[in-house]
């Protein structure tokens, strides 16, 4: 099983498009940090306007842990199209250029086949979320400093003690690569029925639009389905930035507000992932090659 | 040369693709040392038949065995002795050569020796393009670099299907000479397919006819061949009249004219001087007069409701 996954990765890294995907984070998270870094006191003086009216708040509010969560705010955004881009190529692109009939002339299962390249898809999005990491989180406290994390939401103001943040960061890019790893496996799935990886890649990105969209709309009929999308639990991980309050409304070092959301979220995307994978297997395994 | 043991053993295969019959209840065999030839136009249901032979494509109905193993139960097994090689050779061209024969040396299950993979390219005369990306090579090259990804593991049985595609004149040379080499020096098993019928006859001990998804014939060149009948190849100088004239001379004969204008008719090769002679005698001026090879003399005359589609390709 090594030597295939070797092999895979081997693959995706000659692969010109690879690098696409970890350019395309460094230039938006570039960009976010140059805005933020030219205008972003201002921009944070007029969304704190009303909190100032009623807290003294002290210290760096626009610090490396804020534009860390502000950054991992967009991953809906533009990471599954980069991580489509790969996966959606993994058995099509096979197809497409004909390696895949000459693949499957040797001695290798196809179950271990697909194996392989799924677990190169997983270890080429985790590689890419932990680029993201280096450059929203550690460049972001190189570029801003570090301090207390103050996050705003719509009713409430959520403060992060400076030495609890970090490992909140681990858990949530964890979480944030368990994301992405089922948009992994619903692009692996489309392209094992494809003969180029561009199908795959505009069905799996429109899957993810449509979802998000129903997401938003607030209809009963769509509230009973949102429960069991897989694009309602994908920002799941901001829950590892809830933290909760002991009698004296103080922030409780190392608490989660809720980890039972965290952890039936986490497992329905584990839940989309083994679906998509087996039915990528189980179809791939009754696959006629004509290509 | 063919020995007793049977290395492919295929019996009621059959494979259809909605309401198209592309293979139907086709049987046969392939001895050890055979350079076995498939035989059939385009559509005959070759690629077909060879696909389902590597598992490629699943049969609808029958059995495959090679090396006394099923195919369905023992894929791997018996990807362990095959190399193969489907229609034009398509690599990973954004890879070298060398980074093609590593990868698929190592899914064949062997240690990467670089030495030997070196020689192995240096046996297509590819050592000296080895770090070249594939995607710079001509297509004569890919189909070498093919072959000897096919045959990196040293395989026993050797798929080849439509090899000479795309190549040019000393590209099918090169093809020719790998196929008898392998069968003649180093004793491997040999299934090629081709259209084209010369190559065929000059490589194959063991010939299987297909047309429309059936076996047609399967025997020795030997015992198909009819030395005495021929097709010949006829330029007059009034092809429709002669045309005309020699059908109501020879009633029975299989006659057809050719695009280009000249004509084909199959006939004894004894006949040929006095075919000439009534040709003449009738007022009509000989420009040309070929015979064709006796292999497809004997293709044509056992697929003559495709004479005309042939004569347009030969």
């Amino acid at each position: 099983m090594w030597t295939i996954i070797s092999i895979e990765l081997f693959k995706i890294f000659r692969k010109p498009r690879t690098y696409i995907a970890f350019a395309a984070v460094t230039i938006i998270v570039g960009l976010i940090q140059l805005g933020f870094l030219v205008d972003g006191e201002t921009y944070l003086q007029f969304g704190m306007q009303a909190l100032s009216e009623s807290f003294e708040v002290d210290g760096k509010v626009l610090n490396g842990y804020l534009m860390a969560y502000l950054i991992l705010q967009t991953l809906l955004i533009h990471v599954p199209l980069l991580i489509a881009l790969v996966a959606g190529d993994m058995v099509s692109g096979e197809a497409n250029m004909g390696t895949l009939r000459l693949l499957l002339t040797k001695p290798v299962s196809r179950t271990e086949l697909m194996a392989g390249k799924f677990i190169a898809s997983c270890i080429y999005t985790i590689l890419l979320l932990i680029w993201m990491a280096i450059w929203a989180l550690g460049v972001s406290l190189l570029i801003f400093g570090a301090d207390d994390m103050i996050i705003m939401k719509s009713e409430v103001v959520t403060q992060v003690v400076r030495n609890d943040v970090l490992w909140r960061y681990v858990a949530a890019f964890g979480f944030a690569s368990l994301a992405m790893v089922t948009v992994a496996a619903l692009a692996f799935l489309l392209s094992v029925f494809a003969e180029n990886s561009i199908g795959p890649i505009i069905t799996c990105m429109s899957i993810v639009i449509v979802f998000t969209i129903l997401n938003t709309l607030n209809l009963p009929f769509f509230n009973t389905i949102k429960p069991f999308l897989f694009t309602s639990h994908m920002l799941g991980w901001k829950g590892f930035f809830d933290v909760r309050l002991n009698e004296a409304h103080e922030q409780i070092v190392g608490s989660i507000e809720n980890p039972a959301a965290i952890l039936r979220s986490a497992s329905i995307l584990a839940l989309h992932t083994l679906i998509f994978f087996g039915a990528a297997v189980y179809f791939f395994r009754r696959k006629d090659v004509l290509s | 040369m063919s020995n007793n043991a049977p290395i492919i053993e295929v019996s009621g295969l059959s494979r259809q693709f909605g309401l198209f019959q592309a293979v139907k209840d086709l049987n046969f065999s392939v001895m050890e040392g055979d350079v076995y030839g498939f035989l059939g136009q385009n559509g005959a249901g070759k690629s077909t038949t060879i696909r389902m032979l590597l598992s490629l494509l699943r049969p609808s109905s029958g059995s495959i065995r090679i090396f006394g193993m099923d195919l369905r139960t023992h894929r791997r097994d018996i990807l362990h002795k095959v190399g193969a090689v489907i229609e034009s050779a398509d690599l990973y061209t954004y890879l070298s050569g060398y980074e093609n024969m590593e990868i698929f040396a190592r899914l064949s299950g062997l240690k990467v020796d670089r030495s030997l993979l070196l020689r192995k390219l240096d046996e297509v005369g590819l050592s000296d393009r080895s770090n070249d990306p594939v995607r710079n090579y001509s297509q004569g090259m890919r189909q070498r670099l093919g072959i000897a990804v096919a045959m990196v593991h040293d395989p026993d049985l050797i798929i080849l299907d439509e090899p000479t595609n795309g190549l040019d004149p000393q590209g099918i040379a090169d093809i020719r000479r790998l196929i008898l080499s392998l069968s003649r020096e180093h004793g491997k098993t040999v299934v090629v397919s081709s259209h084209l019928l010369s190559e065929i006859e000059q490589v194959a001990t063991r010939l299987l006819i297909m047309d429309k998804g059936r076996k047609v014939v399967e025997g020795s060149l030997a015992e198909m061949l009819d030395p005495k009948q021929t097709v010949l190849q006829l330029d007059t100088t009034d092809n429709a009249g002669c045309l005309a004239h020699l059908q109501s001379k020879y009633p029975g004969y299989t006659m057809a004219t050719n695009p280009a204008g000249s004509m084909s008719i199959s006939i004894s090769r004894t006949e040929i001087p006095d075919l000439a002679t009534e040709i003449m005698q009738a007022g009509f001026g000989i420009r040309a007069m070929v015979p064709q090879n006796a292999l497809e003399t004997y293709f044509l005359s056992i697929t003559k409701d495709h004479l005309h589609v042939d004569d347009h390709q030969h």
